[in-house]
């Protein structure tokens, strides 16, 4: 199986609204994730832009409507295909897709609805992630996501699922070290901890801003990256050394100079985490 | 855990979501209250998921209803509707025929034709980058059999006919807009949708360019249909129709060029 190469650094999530940013002035970000979805269309513009951008950028796909962990697969075959057709397309760094569900028989909810940790529903996401690795052809990552609640048959914490996930397919891991926080916040499980149940690094590190309610902390990728995530990314960096990491923001864009200032900011925290690290060695 | 329980969960999960069935509260751990405002939290995505895929689609019915009066119709919508896609770029297609039977519109029916043309714009806009016929193209078929041609409309034209203002509500409401809001929405138009490069948009159509085209669309030969353009409109003159809509790219290249490497 061909496994994930030929993406390092520092990269942005590509949005509709810097669309045209990005083909006049080519920011200096190192590569550069879409949703998958976006690109379903047989033709038009959002293809076409980044026909344009791949040849100047490695670009990763990120899925956010397979549900994968749905136990219904009647939609299934059918999407996965289109990405195997943006896969031919683009030939993508990195595919990736959530740790989630979404649908029910006769129904798409079109969220990412967090999994029951239960053995059961490992098997199944085992034999789905085999499933879309075998039909492209490739290594795909599995990200954590956030949620409100966790199920009372829950046996697993995400992050065991998702490191058995790993060892019985062979997929990545994508860290979405925001989501943890999150989780950390609403259902009081050490972030910290849950990496060290990570055996080894992660293909790839999610960056974004959360939002925080009276009932519970809400990813919404709406926000600068808050202090304690940027302190979990430190840890992330000490534990795992420099893995590819993209910024999200997808609610209340800003201008595209300040998702690029946000990158920087995660490039510097990675430098000067391993630098000070190094300098340490014999204190 | 049982075989066939992660189905349960997940149907029951759903029913809560979608209002079907009460909260199954006793899936999830901590207290029941909490349980259920967090249920809430997810009932409050699915809705503003569909508010956000429809309003990129519908823009005008958008501002036409409101903001709050459309976010109800998007929950409305989105709970009977049964969209079986991950993606929701087509969540919107049934959404004109939705309206059609959506008692609280029923005092302004052009609503729901201003949809059919939203969402003829929206298809044009993902729609095939298939190559358009060219005049060079046109004049190398023989003149002979000209007639009998079978003319093929690119995939990404939509021809849209209503008996109200709809292509002058639309107009009203582009970036820019030259024309104001019609005050009275009756007087039937004639549209046609189309992408020349890369933006959608859609013009006024004679009476005989759209019976032309329509014709075309039904399969019939080019001269049929230019026959039933002179027919509704006496004065319809192919040598100007033609060239126009060469130049807005409507046809579809009768032999499609090939690129290198693929078989013929």
């Amino acid at each position: 199986m061909t496994s994930t190469t030929g993406l390092a650094g520092y990269g942005v999530g590509l949005r509709g609204c810097h669309y045209r940013d990005f083909l006049d002035r080519r920011p200096a970000v190192d590569w550069i994730e879409v949703h998958s979805e976006n690109f379903f269309g047989d033709g038009g513009w959002d293809l076409h832009v980044l026909d344009r951008l791949r040849s100047h950028y490695p670009v990763s796909l990120h899925g956010v409507g397979l549900g994968i962990g749905s136990a219904t697969a009647e939609h299934f075959e059918s999407h996965l295909a289109r990405i195997a057709r943006l896969v031919a397309r683009f030939e993508p760094a990195l595919v990736s897709e959530h740790l989630s569900w979404a649908a029910i028989p006769g129904k798409h909810l079109n969220d990412l609805l967090p999994m029951p940790l239960t053995t059961e529903a490992l098997a199944l996401v085992c034999e789905r992630v085999e499933r879309a690795q075998a039909r492209l052809g490739r290594q795909i990552l599995l990200e954590n996501v956030s949620s409100h609640l966790r199920f009372a048959a829950d046996r697993l914490t995400e992050a065991e699922f998702l490191e058995r996930l790993r060892q019985r397919t062979g997929c990545g891991l994508l860290l979405d070290v925001n989501n943890l926080y999150v989780n950390q916040c609403n259902h009081d499980e050490d972030a910290v901890e849950a990496m060290t149940a990570l055996l080894s690094a992660p293909a790839e590190i999610h960056l974004a801003g959360h939002l925080v309610t009276e009932d519970s902390v809400v990813d919404h990728h709406g926000d600068h990256v808050a202090e304690p995530v940027w302190a979990l990314f430190r840890e992330a960096v000490r534990r795992f050394g420099e893995v590819p990491t993209l910024i999200e923001w997808d609610t209340d864009i800003p201008a595209l100079e300040v998702l690029v200032a946000e990158a920087d900011k995660a490039r510097d925290f990675a430098t000067r985490t391993l630098s000070a690290d190094a300098h340490c060695d014999g204190c | 855990m049982a075989a066939d329980e992660l189905a349960a969960i997940q149907r029951r999960m759903a029913g809560g979501l979608l209002d079907t069935e009460a909260d199954p509260v006793e899936l999830f751990r901590g207290p029941p209250a909490a349980t259920a405002k967090c249920l809430a939290l997810y009932r409050g995505n699915l809705t503003a998921n569909w508010h956000r895929a429809l309003a990129g689609a519908y823009p005008v019915v958008e501002a036409l209803v409101g903001e709050s009066f459309f976010h109800a119709l998007a929950r409305r919508y989105g709970r009977s509707h049964d969209y079986r896609e991950g993606d929701l770029n087509r969540f919107g297609a049934a959404l004109p025929d939705f309206l059609a039977d959506f008692e609280p519109l029923a005092g302004q029916p052009y609503i729901g034709d201003v949809a059919r043309l939203e969402w003829a714009l929206h298809v044009a806009h993902y729609g095939s980058d298939a190559v358009p016929m060219t005049l060079a193209e046109l004049a190398s078929l023989d003149p002979q059999s000209l007639a009998d041609a079978r003319i093929r409309l690119h995939p990404n034209v939509t021809l849209v006919a209503s008996a109200w203002a709809i292509g002058r509500i639309w107009r009203a409401h582009q970036p820019a807009a030259t024309e104001t809001l019609p005050s009275d929405p009756r007087g039937s138009c004639r549209l046609i949708v189309h992408r020349p490069r890369w933006r959608a948009e859609c013009r006024d159509a004679t009476g005989g360019e759209f019976a032309a085209l329509q014709s075309l669309a039904q399969g019939d030969c080019l001269g049929d249909a230019l026959e039933r353009a002179a027919a509704v409109q006496p004065d319809f003159d192919p040598g100007d129709a033609i060239p126009r809509w060469l130049e807005e790219g409507l046809w579809l290249a009768a032999t499609p060029p090939t690129r290198q490497g693929e078989r013929p």
